[in-house]
């Protein structure tokens, strides 16, 4: 529902979008914001959202892709509904990071920066997540899981690709009222 | 002594009810900015994202500028492998931060400040927003602050994964909108940072303090610790220790002290220990003391604090090569000496990590290394070797039996 065929802009992250535009005097400085919710909403950025924020900021496509390549957490290729990024620097690696990882591209069935068939998770690598106290770590979406063993971090994997894919407007729960969290990309 | 921790376990931590009033900021206002940077100075505080800069003296320059708007920017984008320590000031002492950030306001002249917090910490943001609604509700924040006559705004922004932006210049590259590319130097952000204005960017640690300099005077912290690099310093400290954790000791604590008193001592056989992230070198003394001229002296450098405690059971081949393949990743690709620089140093311990190694790369590392230092644009490409370099001349025989 949230994921549109044809990449299409939705309208939500459109109005999303338009509404922390309106916010900046200089338009430029809104492109890394701006590029931050349109990989939320749209698990990667689209052609269609570099060239809308192209237009809206005023400046290049090629310019606009230069910024969404230089920056890891943009991706220019679809990503799965749920990220799992797992940690690779010095510490977590020396405490059995790589285990981890090799735990679950096994449970996953991907290489680094696959996706599962049904686009409900990907696989990254990722520096240093400031977890290193409770390494080795990964984090699943904003979510932060230390300590692991490969058992562990199987169970988890299990658990996102069977579980509730959380929605891009930041509420955990599809259809259960309660307060929205106020997400400042 | 704990000034920055000193909330930390208190229930609630992060509200302003447990933080209580911004009395240092009352203090602040109620005296001449050059008064306060004559505190700031007077503590003789080196900044605490790793370059070490006196921080009165980055404030008076900026306060010298006759260039208006003028802008404070808090950089919360410590990337460094090992580092958590802005991520648990953001998200246990928000407050803290806040007073530092206005104090440092009005001191230069600015009247808006940023925080620039890396997209890897979605709780501190949410947390730094809710305290920033909590600041301006309580008058500290928005339109004559406390009093008629200043005004001071925060907003808080967000990188989207880049380890350079760390680098204060490539920050602001950054918030503008553009790839985070060190610029060159000079022009300093005190005479051209943001939107080409007078800009002083500091640490998120460095900021956290001064609300404790203002309130008990700039003598007062420095007299805490070490004379030559005074105060607290937070310390990460992971690897392999008993206790893994953020610790805020005084300065002139060596590390075997952090290590054996803190952390409850080294799980198995020790080793080596970056003392401040991975672009400091290896130490494999534990007597040195943790303050800046200390580290120096023995080859090293304090950096950010992040302690990555090695055992036996690790191969310094593959612990060099992890660090460099960070580097390799992490390179904005501006300037030559890095971009190439670190890609050829990963292949070059890429073949020693399968035994294929010889005994002139080790010298090739070297000259890499000596290029690197003198020739890269900035702080990344300057120490990207200097773990490989340390490991090679303190663990020179593991290197040597990976010669194919």
């Amino acid at each position: 529902m949230f994921h549109q065929e044809g990449n299409g802009l939705d309208a939500r992250c459109v109005k999303e979008l338009r509404g922390l535009l309106e916010g900046f005097e200089n338009k430029r400085e809104a492109l890394i914001p701006c590029l931050n919710i349109a990989q939320r909403w749209q698990h990667y950025v689209s052609r269609e959202a570099a060239a809308f924020l192209a237009k809206e900021t005023d400046t290049s496509l090629a310019e606009v892709y230069g910024v969404a390549t230089f920056y890891h957490m943009l991706s220019e290729r679809p990503l799965g509904k749920n990220v799992i990024r797992v940690c690779d620097c010095l510490t977590c690696h020396v405490k059995g990071g790589p285990a981890i990882l090799g735990a679950l591209k096994e449970e996953l069935g991907v290489e680094i920066g696959g996706t599962t068939k049904d686009g409900k998770v990907s696989l990254l690598e990722s520096p240093c997540m400031g977890l290193c106290d409770i390494a080795p770590a990964i984090m699943v979406n904003d979510q932060a899981f230390g300590n692991l063993t490969p058992k562990r971090a199987k169970d988890i994997a299990k658990a996102v690709k069977i579980g509730v894919s959380r929605s891009p407007a930041g509420r955990k729960r599809p259809g259960k009222s309660g307060l929205r969290s106020k997400v400042i990309a | 002594m704990r000034i920055l921790t000193q909330n930390f376990d208190k229930p609630n931590s992060q509200s302003i009810s447990v933080y209580g009033e911004y009395l240092a900021l009352r203090k602040a206002l109620s005296m001449r900015p050059a008064g306060i940077i004559a505190e700031v100075r007077a503590s003789k505080m080196l900044g605490r994202g790793g370059a070490a800069f006196p921080t009165g003296i980055k404030w008076e320059f900026a306060r010298r500028s006759t260039d208006f708007p003028k802008y404070i920017v808090a950089n919360a984008d410590e990337g460094e492998p090992g580092t958590f320590k802005d991520k648990a000031i953001l998200e246990k002492d928000p407050h803290r931060l806040l007073e530092g950030i206005i104090i440092a306001g009005y001191a230069i002249g600015a009247s808006e400040g940023f925080i620039y917090t890396r997209a890897e910490y979605p709780k501190a943001k949410k947390v730094l927003a809710w305290a920033i609604s909590e600041a301006e509700d309580h008058g500290y924040l928005g339109d004559n602050v406390i009093a008629p006559g200043f005004s001071f705004r925060i907003h808080s922004c967000t990188g989207a994964g880049a380890y350079v932006c760390g680098d204060e210049t490539a920050l602001l590259d950054s918030m503008e909108g553009f790839r985070g590319c060190p610029r060159l130097k000079p022009p300093y952000p005190t005479d051209m940072g943001l939107r080409n204005k007078p800009t002083v960017i500091n640490n998120i640690e460095t900021l956290a303090n001064i609300p404790t300099i203002i309130k008990k005077g700039g003598e007062w912290y420095s007299k805490i610790g070490s004379p030559n690099s005074p105060g607290t310093k937070l310390m990460s400290v992971s690897g392999f220790v008993k206790r893994p954790g953020l610790y805020e000791v005084d300065t002139g604590t060596t590390l075997g002290e952090l290590i054996r008193d803190y952390c409850g001592g080294v799980v198995g056989k020790f080793k080596a220990a970056l003392p401040g992230g991975v672009s400091t070198k290896f130490v494999t003394q534990l007597d040195v003391p943790i303050d800046v001229p200390s580290l120096v002296d023995v080859g090293s450098l304090p950096g950010t604090g992040a302690v990555v405690v090695l055992n036996d059971t690790v191969s310094m081949v593959d612990a060099a090569k992890n660090c460099v393949k960070f580097f390799a990743d992490e390179s904005c690709g501006k300037c030559t000496p890095c971009r190439e620089g670190t890609h050829r140093a990963y292949e070059i311990l890429d073949r020693f990590s399968h035994m294929e190694g010889s005994l002139d790369d080790l010298g090739l590392l070297r000259e890499l290394h000596a290029v690197m230092y003198d020739t890269a644009n900035c702080g990344l490409g300057q120490s990207a070797l200097n773990p490989v370099i340390s490991a090679i001349d303190k663990f020179e025989d593991e290197f040597k039996r990976c010669v194919g």
